[in-house]
């Protein structure tokens, strides 16, 4: 009886105290000491394989674990010596041959051989997403589809420990920017093969080339990586520990940045802006991207370019850029954004209603009469969300015609453009190296990143032959002529020039402001006080 | 008791299955897949993936491979989007983190909750009960989203007690416990505060008065007792709304718990991540009401089993 009057105090007590008992075990021994250097990584990466990823974050690890045959130089963006020292290229731009650092070791102490990078790029054709980087290499492509004929070469040669040679089935001026690329970094044979699929990743199983390697990996928390003492020129990097927080939300971002506990984010929320524009530790970047809008031209009248046309100069692209967006972002005035050596992009018509009125009333549509109403889509979010309201009023200002934004979410805005089941999108491209066929290669007839049902047998060829011409300046000339069409026949309208937003702490040099946004965390060095 | 016990086991089964079935039909029907992105995957290999997570077998052969990985082996499948962990990895790792937000959530509601709802009601008319029950409706009324971004501007930034955001202390904790459970702090004190004032109304609490037991005794040892009936019973819900209410809570104060994953696991169409994170928080809930049940008899001799 005395058990049974107290056992409602008891289970009380109980109920209060389980928490704290609970507690305890789980929180001791879970704050780690703070890194030399912490950033905010966005999201949990999808894997720290190199050969399947594809996204920055991923990117912004893997270039911290690995290093290819080259790097990218945190300013110029120009190619580095990385694991190869030096390299030729034969005459007919064919063949590569790269000859590697003596003594490159993995971090695990075992030599680092061309036969490393011979497996790995074997690997890369059957397995990344990427896979098609690599379809200049001979028999690349049938290798990729299991299609290689038993007598057939693969132009992929490790003749010796230290040389790599790759033969092209045609030139590509930008190969060496390719071979920067993250996705295209050695793994260790021996490690991957020693450990089943997903295991081999794992923080200690591991192994890498580059001048970190993974200390510890707590899911959505962080990455902790350390300084990697098998790395050829590790004494030249100059930081210890760094830790990368997988921290989804912007705003939360931005409250860590604000309270001192991360060193750099690199997204800032947009409706910060404004008030942080001014701060000399926030720095807005042009970056190698173009958000535009895409145009299902199989859907009447969009398959008229002077319907498109039209709708694209009725556009005020500067009242998006200074009103909605205020992040330092460009009007754009062609596809490919400016700033890749050598190319010199053309230039689209500016916004211009009477014109953009003329074309509509020549199509058939005086005054916007008889114009079907259309949906604009967008990928739920708030600046999709106001840049379309505002596409929307002005299209009805200038044109008289209506278009009513309407969102989906991410997977299904990018299945219905996938299946052509769309009207107008506004969309986005991101280059992944310095060269203009990062952009124009995505409107070629075959291309899966169309979706908009246009193609042009003078712009695919065009595209094709650029792809073989080695004199820089042809080459550039094929190109302009090439996004001259498709800048005519406007299968999209393009808007703006994408910006990167960055705060890092002042207290940190060897961070480079370039359009690709990468930031080699290897050259990263407090400033001299 | 026993048979109280195998009836429970049995419904347990019931429930799960109906859970597992439900979320695989529902992920399946969902437009957009788990390889739909902006850029296009090769053909060649979005194949291999999906021959290699079995996606292009049959619904009814998947359904039956899940099904039978779950119940024979406890194995939830791969990650479709995390491809270095198994659904597994990714919950032994986040659950107890989330655990912790959400019994520390507990605590914070219940000690509150209590302790506001008792005062309020020994104090019944006074000042402190209006206090109480105005700060009660207006827990309820918030969104804990809008609470906790009170809670950053005051305790972050204009007066730095606690840390902006993650995991690593308690420190850590507070700021996303207290705004998760605010709203049932609020409706425990209202609640308590209700079943307290019924109670003391009863001839035995006039009796033990009478007795000259002294006041504090008189409340916390004969009238609590039967004041916490309809606190218990709302602890179930609380249980069930904890849960739900941590994915945002997860993500403004970047805990990297289970909620947070659960909501990018539904956005990237990571199939088996969603499907293994609905059948740990089916578990979760109806373990929390099978032991709502239990304490209920314990507490109310009028209640059997």
């Amino acid at each position: 009886m005395w058990l049974r009057d107290r056992l409602k105090l008891i289970l009380l007590l109980g109920l209060l105290a389980a928490p704290g008992a609970a507690l305890i075990p789980i929180l001791a021994g879970s704050a780690p000491e703070r890194a030399d250097f912490t950033f905010v990584n966005q999201c949990e990466v999808t894997s720290l394989d190199p050969a399947v990823s594809t996204a920055i974050p991923e990117g912004r690890i893997i270039m911290a674990l690995f290093e290819g045959l080259t790097t990218l130089h945190p300013s110029t963006l120009e190619p580095q010596p990385g694991a190869a020292q030096s390299w030729e290229v034969s005459g007919d731009g064919l063949s590569y041959t790269f000859h590697l650092r003596p003594g490159l070791r993995w971090s695990d102490g075992s030599p680092l051989t061309a036969g490393d990078f011979l497996y790995s790029w074997k690997r890369f054709l059957r397995i990344a997403p990427y896979a098609y980087l690599l379809w200049h290499v001979e028999g690349g492509k049938a290798y990729h589809e299991g299609d290689l004929p038993p007598d057939g070469r693969l132009g992929l040669k490790a003749p010796d420990d230290r040389t790599f040679v790759v033969r092209l089935e045609s030139p590509c001026p930008y190969f060496l920017n390719l071979v920067s690329f993250y996705v295209l970094y050695p793994v260790s044979r021996k490690c991957v093969e020693a450990h089943e699929t997903g295991e081999w990743t794992k923080p200690e199983n591991l192994v890498c080339n580059g001048p970190f390697r993974v200390r510890e990996r707590r899911l959505k928390d962080r990455i902790r990586l350390e300084r990697n003492p098998f790395y050829w020129d590790s004494g030249n990097v100059a930081v210890e520990t760094i830790d990368a927080l997988a921290v989804d939300s912007p705003v939360t971002a931005l409250n860590l940045y604000l309270t001192g506990a991360v060193d750099w984010i690199n997204v800032v929320p947009p409706i910060a802006i404004p008030a942080l524009r001014d701060r000399s530790d926030f720095s807005a970047t042009l970056n190698l991207g173009t958000n535009f809008l895409r145009f299902n031209t199989e859907r009447e009248p969009l398959n008229d370019p002077a319907v498109r046309r039209a709708i694209h100069l009725a556009v005020d692209r500067r009242e998006l850029v200074e009103g909605v967006l205020k992040g330092g972002q460009a009007p754009a005035s062609s596809f490919v954004p400016p700033g890749i050596p050598g190319y010199e992009p053309p230039s689209t018509g500016s916004f211009d209603p009477p014109r953009a009125r003329e074309l509509m009333a020549a199509a058939g549509y005086p005054e916007g009469r008889g114009f079907p109403e259309f949906d604009l889509l967008y990928s739920t979010g708030e600046t999709g969300r106001d840049i379309c309201e505002v596409i929307a009023i002005q299209l009805r200002r200038h044109l008289n015609i209506r278009v009513h934004p309407a969102s989906q979410e991410r997977k299904v805005y990018y299945l219905s453009q996938e299946t052509l089941d769309y009207d107008i999108a506004l969309c986005s491209w991101l280059g992944d190296y310095l060269d203009p066929s990062t952009f124009l290669d995505v409107f070629t007839s075959g291309s899966g990143n169309n979706r908009t049902g246009w193609g042009n047998a003078r712009y695919d060829e065009l595209v094709r032959l650029s792809a073989a011409e080695m004199s820089p300046g042809r080459r550039a000339d094929l190109l302009r002529g090439a996004e001259e069409i498709l800048l005519d026949e406007a299968p999209i309208g393009v808007l703006y020039f994408r910006t990167t937003t960055n705060m890092i702490d002042p207290a940190w040099d060897g961070y480079g402001n370039n359009i690709l946004d990468v930031h080699p965390l290897k050259h990263l060095k407090r400033s001299e006080p | 008791m026993t048979r109280f016990l195998i009836r429970r086991a049995f419904w347990f089964c019931i429930t799960i299955w109906a859970v597992i079935t439900v979320s695989f039909i529902l992920t399946r029907s969902v437009k957009g897949g788990p390889f739909d992105e902006g850029r296009e995957l090769p053909p060649e290999i979005e194949n291999t993936l999906r021959a290699k997570y079995n996606l292009d077998a049959p619904l009814l052969e998947q359904y039956a491979d899940y099904l039978g990985g779950v119940v024979c082996r406890f194995d939830l499948g791969p990650s479709l989007k995390l491809r270095d962990y198994t659904v597994n990895e990714i919950i032994a790792e986040t659950l107890p983190r989330s655990a912790a937000l959400g019994l520390l959530a507990l605590f914070f509601a219940l000690s509150i909750g209590l302790t506001a709802g008792i005062l309020a009601a020994v104090r019944r008319g006074s000042v402190l009960d209006g206090v109480i029950m105005t700060l009660a409706a207006l827990g309820i009324a918030l969104p804990n989203f809008m609470l906790a971004m009170l809670l950053v501007i005051v305790f972050v930034f204009a007066w730095p007690l606690f840390p902006a955001a993650g995991w690593g202390s308690l420190g850590h904790l507070i700021l996303p416990a207290f705004a998760l459970g605010a709203a049932f702090s609020a409706n425990i004190a209202r609640l308590a505060r209700s079943g307290m004032l019924e109670v003391l109304g009863e001839e035995y609490i006039r009796t033990a008065r009478a007795k000259g037991l002294k006041e504090s005794r008189v409340v916390l040892v004969h009238a609590l007792r039967s004041a916490l009936i309809p606190v218990v019973s709302f602890l179930g819900p609380a249980a069930a709304g904890i849960l739900t209410g941590s994915l945002v809570i997860e993500r403004i104060f970047a805990i990297p718990g289970m909620g947070d994953f659960f909501v990018n696991a539904a956005l990237n169409r990571d199939h088996t991540l969603t499907m293994g994170i609905v059948i740990v928080y089916g578990i979760l809930v109806y373990a929390v009401n099978f032991s709502v049940d239990v304490i209920y008899t314990i507490i109310d001799p009028r209640i059997k089993l």
